[in-house]
């Protein structure tokens, strides 16, 4: 059976720094997690699913269609990302939403339908930012600007939505909303998720399959109870920790020790 | 954009009518429209000289406010005006050389125009090639080789003025002050159909423009192909600006006020701030015009010193007025 999400064999990057050999697939309905130190490749892998980067080599396949035979708009149907920063003009909510609709615009449409209005509305209280529509983007708090970044890309209605450190800037209670938001899109909606996300507790908690990524290689990848493991985490991190499982969720938590402390314990 | 159409139509009605003779709007309509006695001074001076400018002025500021609005949205730098490119500074220069070797004299006045176009066209090349070489268009490298090729044209400039005759340098900076006199009425529709099929064209472009203002990137990412976009709208900018500067000469800050102020009033949807900036930037240039030929008369002010003066003073103030 064809995989939902594939990658082969893949290598993109720089002239300083490259991927090599990158496989790995995702299942539809999945909330996967691409985790790694900084510099081990994690958002050059993006940017080469996303078409920034050139590949050098290997192919991404969504749904047993090569990715790079889509044409730009149809690609962008198929997959939706949010970024870091919404990194958004003066542009209101609502109009900022609408643009995840360019994808299906015609040739010489210029303006909106009533189908997309509908459609952008929906995402818009779905990700409880409706009362919002008014307002410019830039008035927004980080994490609301976020969830529009986020209501923008259901907006699209993509079959893939790829986030690349979506709660990087945020505070832990918007971290977890945003989570939550993409945990519930996820289980009803059937969206795949993969998600760019720094932080391994949270990978661990929310995600059900993780990509761990040293040097422009894939490390190890599985589970978050097969990933997240102390010697795995310290041959990677070069840090130690200490693992225990979350008595709620059955999912592995890291722990960090100070080298006082391991002092210590010696 | 009622009120906008609405304000052409007026400030084309001013024009029509006030200046060294005033002429009644009635009388002046009726010599737009149904010829009435062709000999009569009235009639001449309406057919011969206010019309053409008044035409001119739409064709020029609207397409000076075009270029500025589109380059400001493919740079995402609001600094950026026609002229920031090396357009005008290209075009002075074919102009002084021009002058400096007499060929407006020898050739003819049309050589003036020709020329500005030349020096522009040959600018804009130079940045487009060497901005876009490797293959992806690189918006900040051609920003910055546009200001620096701009420099190097204006020191040339200078260079030419300091060795010229007294009367070439006049007729330079003249000329560099612009000016919506053009006697060639073939030139000056030519401006006026450019500068609409441009307008028509780059409407096609919304989508991207309106995509570009989150970034290159986002806008790639929702299916736009930016570089094709940007390459576009850069030309299409660059007739634009070529085509006015080199019929009415560096008329500035029209290209950089006019963008600004209607996004300050009506937002940053390019559907909207096309279609709007030309119309603004018409009704600008033609009261400017106006007021050129009204204040000092029977003398005329070179149009660049209003369009700067009262550009600069109404902005200031609206921009101030805004934030209380």
């Amino acid at each position: 059976m064809e995989q939902f999400f594939n990658i082969q064999n893949f290598s993109c990057g720089y002239p300083s720094f490259r991927l090599s050999g990158i496989s790995f697939s995702v299942e539809k309905g999945t909330f996967a997690g691409i985790i790694g130190p900084n510099g081990s490749g994690k958002t050059t892998l993006f940017r080469g699913i996303t078409g920034i980067l050139p590949a050098f080599n290997g192919d991404i396949k969504l749904e047993g269609k090569l990715l790079k035979s889509l044409s730009l708009q149809e690609r962008a149907r198929q997959i939706a990302i949010v970024t870091q920063t919404s990194d958004a003009d003066r542009i209101t909510v609502e109009d900022y939403v609408l643009m995840g609709r360019m994808p299906y615009y015609k040739r010489f449409q210029f303006f909106e339908s009533h189908k997309d209005v509908e459609i952008a509305q929906r995402y818009m209280k779905l990700t409880d930012i409706f009362q919002y529509r008014d307002k410019l983007m830039t008035e927004l708090s980080g994490g609301e600007q976020q969830r529009a970044a986020i209501a923008r890309a259901l907006t699209q209605e993509p079959e893939l939505l790829l986030l690349d450190e979506p709660t990087s800037h945020l505070d832990i209670t918007h971290q977890v909303k945003i989570l939550n938001l993409l945990q519930q899109l996820n289980a009803e909606m059937g969206l795949t998720v993969l998600m760019v996300i720094h932080d391994l507790n949270l990978a661990s908690e929310y995600c059900d399959q993780l990509i761990l990524f040293n040097q422009g290689e894939i490390f190890t990848q599985g589970k978050p109870v097969d990933v997240i493991t102390w010697e795995t985490i310290e041959q990677v991190y070069q840090t130690p920790v200490i693992t225990r499982i979350n008595p709620y969720s059955g999912k592995p938590v890291i722990f960090l020790v100070s080298e006082k402390m391991m002092k210590s314990r010696e | 954009m009622l009120g906008l159409t609405a304000l052409l139509i007026i400030s084309v009605l001013i024009s029509l009518t006030s200046g060294e003779m005033k002429i009644g709007l009635w009388k002046a309509l009726k010599l737009v429209f149904s010829q009435g006695d062709e000999q009569s001074l009235e009639y001449m001076l309406v057919s011969q000289v206010r019309m053409p400018r008044i035409l001119l002025g739409i064709a020029v500021g609207g397409a000076l406010s075009l270029a500025g609005v589109i380059l400001q949205g493919i740079y995402r730098n609001p600094l950026v005006e026609p002229f920031t490119l090396g357009i005008s500074g290209g075009a002075s220069l074919g102009v002084a050389l021009t002058i400096v070797l007499g060929l407006h004299v020898t050739i003819g006045g049309v050589m003036l125009p020709i020329a500005g176009f030349i020096g522009a066209f040959l600018m804009v090349f130079m940045v487009y090639v060497i901005g876009s070489g490797q293959g992806k268009v690189n918006v900040h490298n051609m920003l910055l080789i546009g200001v620096m090729i701009s420099f190097v044209a204006s020191s040339a400039m200078m260079f030419l003025m300091s060795v010229s005759s007294p009367d070439s340098l006049h007729s330079i900076i003249f000329w560099t002050m612009g000016s919506l006199d053009e006697p060639n009425s073939g030139l000056i529709w030519l401006t006026f159909i450019v500068t609409l099929m441009v307008l028509v064209i780059s409407y096609f472009f919304v989508q991207p423009l309106n995509a570009l203002r989150l970034g290159e990137e986002k806008a790639y990412h929702l299916g736009i192909n930016t570089n094709v976009a940007v390459r576009v709208l850069f030309i299409l900018a660059s007739v634009l600006a070529g085509v006015s500067v080199s019929v009415a000469g560096v008329i500035g800050f029209v290209g950089l006020i006019i963008p600004h102020l209607l996004r300050l009033f009506l937002g940053t949807d390019y559907r909207i701030l096309l279609v709007s900036s030309f119309l603004l930037g018409g009704s600008f240039l033609v009261l400017s015009d106006v007021m050129a030929r009204t204040i000092i008369s029977p003398n005329e002010l070179p149009i660049g010193v209003i369009t700067g003066i009262i550009g600069g003073i109404v902005f200031i103030l609206m921009m101030s007025g805004k934030k209380q």
